[in-house]
């Protein structure tokens, strides 16, 4: 008896250790490439460098870059503002018309493909130059060409007015950064079963209503991923102003080298974290409303 | 369980079926459904009319790019001339070849994301069986890891890693990327890890478990069995990560832009090195000879035709991988 125990134990461990064997070049690559770079930011940020020629040399200077953000540069605040203003402006927008073009492409009908493939198109050559180069120049005008609409969006109250006229400025924008979500989002609509939408049918719902009471709570989990993944994809855009900003201030040395650049860098990431921690709170509560009910 | 044809002998209120039938039968239940419902016409209508305006608005930047590249510098001014040019200009493209340097910059493009992408998918899928299929006591916290990576922005990674590459001397090569999507940390690396990890999780143990009975070894089952069953993940990782690799600049600009040039850097300074090409000899004051519209529209179309060639020809998979992989949260 004891002997097969020690076996079994044996073999677990070494099924465990093969395990180990499959994520072993993760964990190095999380190690080298990920968790030591963290590190070694906070160790930039908070101290002066020097450039010698026997290589870096650390200076402790504390909080300094993190103070100078907020109290001396008087362009930091507006451009983190500008591109935090725009996450919160665009997420809610892709997602939402990421939904409803999922909704659009979900029934079978000739040329479904040829309209998937122009959705997704953008996703594929979006890259920073064609960004700056396509996108900020060539979109759609809607005050030229649509007087009308325009005037009408303009007269509106000041709640509405503003999201309404984000989304006609930037168009094109958030049409192009929402490919992939409305491809996840098609996905997920498709595997609801036919024969809730049946039953709901035989109970006299009308599309609407299956909307409310079986689409959207079936996708709600998929909305999370896709607001998340809409959040993270906008902050990281390197066209957006704080990144070009943090890009601008990375060789200057007047500000320590890249000490300034890191400084920034971690402020931007923890108001991106926070944004995405409210999104996921808010989406938290709304399932298990959802699911109490 | 009964095998059944799309669109055929599907019944209402039809059993149970396995899942992989779930998606054509729905197919072939809305097929049905149309046929029977009156006054789907006028819906139909309704549909195609949305989906055209929002086809147009998504393409419209893209057809002014076309368009306009095709025009010669008298169109261009030509406020009547707006979307068929008066004759097909070719002088864009001739000079925005060789600002970009087209076929240097081509093949660096193609073998450092054509490496990094053969490498991130190999590293995310034995990361992604790794956690589908063993009870490894740190898998919880490195699922958390995975995501971490996943939502620090690369803005705060950029200059440490720059810092360390520098030291290792590996900047100026195309390594620093390299290494770090072979070791799952590349451009979001996160994404195919648990796109594969979801893979394999979804079919039976008992199939490695055969394998294993017939005398194969943890990796053989790996390699025989789950990479086969993964090809959905293995396509969609493939051709994303090359797209993804391919329209990255922030990274490789820092580590080797000023060595090695790929095409999206090249069309990032689009306008100087046109400078240095045509308007050095001091003909600035010739209109043909000095940088326009059309010839950077010209230069963003050559820089995007590769990938949208192969995204013409892969289309099909490119969508089919997600619907396959069926990433849709949770």
């Amino acid at each position: 008896m004891k002997k097969k125990k020690r076996f079994q134990m044996t073999k677990r461990r070494r099924t465990a250790l093969i395990g180990y064997s499959f994520l072993s070049l993760w964990i190095l690559g999380f190690l080298v490439f990920t968790l030591y770079p963290v590190i070694l930011s906070w160790v930039i940020g908070l101290s002066e460098l020097e450039m010698g020629l026997s290589g870096i040399k650390y200076t402790f200077q504390g909080l300094r870059f993190f103070q100078y953000a907020f109290q001396t540069d008087a362009q930091f605040l507006p451009k983190l503002a500008e591109s935090l203003g725009f996450i919160c402006y665009a997420t809610p927008v892709i997602v939402v018309l990421a939904l409803l073009l999922a909704l659009m492409l979900k029934g079978k009908y000739r040329g479904r493909t040829l309209f998937r493939t122009i959705f997704f198109m953008p996703v594929v050559i979006m890259s920073g130059p064609v960004i700056s180069g396509l996108l900020g120049r060539y979109s759609v005008d809607f005050s030229e060409a649509s007087p009308a609409l325009f005037a009408f969006i303009d007269a509106l109250p000041e709640v509405f007015r503003s999201p309404c006229m984000f989304v006609m400025e930037n168009l094109v924008t958030v049409l192009w950064y929402s490919g992939v979500q409305i491809l996840i989002l098609l996905v997920s609509i498709q595997r609801i079963s036919p024969e809730l939408y049946e039953a709901a049918s035989i109970d006299g719902a009308s599309g609407w209503e299956k909307f409310w009471k079986i689409t959207l709570p079936y996708t709600l989990p998929t909305l999370l991923v896709c607001a998340l993944y809409t959040v993270i994809e906008l902050a990281n855009d390197s066209t957006n102003a704080v990144n070009t900003y943090i890009a601008e201030k990375m060789f200057d040395h007047k500000l320590g080298y890249y000490s300034y650049s890191t400084a920034m860098a971690w402020i931007y990431t923890g108001t991106v974290i926070a944004i995405l921690l409210l999104i996921f709170c808010v989406l938290k509560f709304f399932q298990r409303k959802e699911r109490k009910a | 369980m009964t095998e059944i044809k799309s669109g055929a002998g599907v019944l209402p209120g039809g059993k149970v079926l396995h899942g992989g039938d779930l998606f054509e039968r729905t197919l072939g239940k809305r097929k049905l459904f149309l046929k029977k419902k009156a006054g789907g016409f006028a819906r139909k209508l309704i549909l195609y009319a949305l989906l055209v305006c929002i086809g147009f608005v998504f393409l419209y930047p893209f057809l002014y790019m076309i368009v306009n590249s095709f025009k010669s510098p008298e169109d261009l001014m030509n406020p009547a001339v707006t979307w068929i040019p008066s004759s097909l200009y070719l002088e864009n493209y001739v000079k925005a070849f060789r600002t970009l340097d087209f076929a240097r910059s081509f093949g660096n493009s193609l073998y450092i994301s054509l490496i990094a992408a053969v490498l991130q998918t190999a590293v995310a899928a034995v990361t992604g069986y790794g956690l589908a299929r063993f009870r490894v006591k740190l898998k919880g916290i490195i699922t958390v890891l995975i995501l971490a990576t996943f939502v620090l922005p690369v803005e705060t990674l950029l200059i440490p890693r720059y810092v360390m590459f520098n030291s290792y001397h590996l900047l100026d090569t195309p390594l620093p990327l390299w290494l770090s999507a072979f070791t799952g940390q590349g451009l979001k690396a996160a994404v195919f890890i648990l796109v594969f990890q979801q893979i394999f999780a979804s079919y039976p143990v008992s199939l490695d478990e055969a394998a294993e009975l017939d005398g194969a070894g943890k990796y053989k089952v790996f390699w025989k069995i789950a990479v086969p069953i993964g090809r959905p993940a293995i396509v969609l990782s493939m051709l994303f990560s090359f797209v993804w690799y391919w329209n990255e600049t922030r990274q490789s600009g820092l580590y080797f832009g000023e060595v090695i040039k790929t095409l999206p850097m090249r069309l990032g300074s689009f306008a100087a090195s046109y400078e240095s090409l045509y308007e050095g000899a001091g003909t600035t004051t010739d209109a043909a000879m000095s940088i326009n519209e059309g010839v950077t529209l010209a230069g963003t179309l050559l820089s995007c035709l590769p990938i949208l060639i192969l995204f013409i020809i892969l289309q099909r998979y490119f969508v089919e991988s997600i619907e396959k992989s069926g990433i849709t949260g949770e």
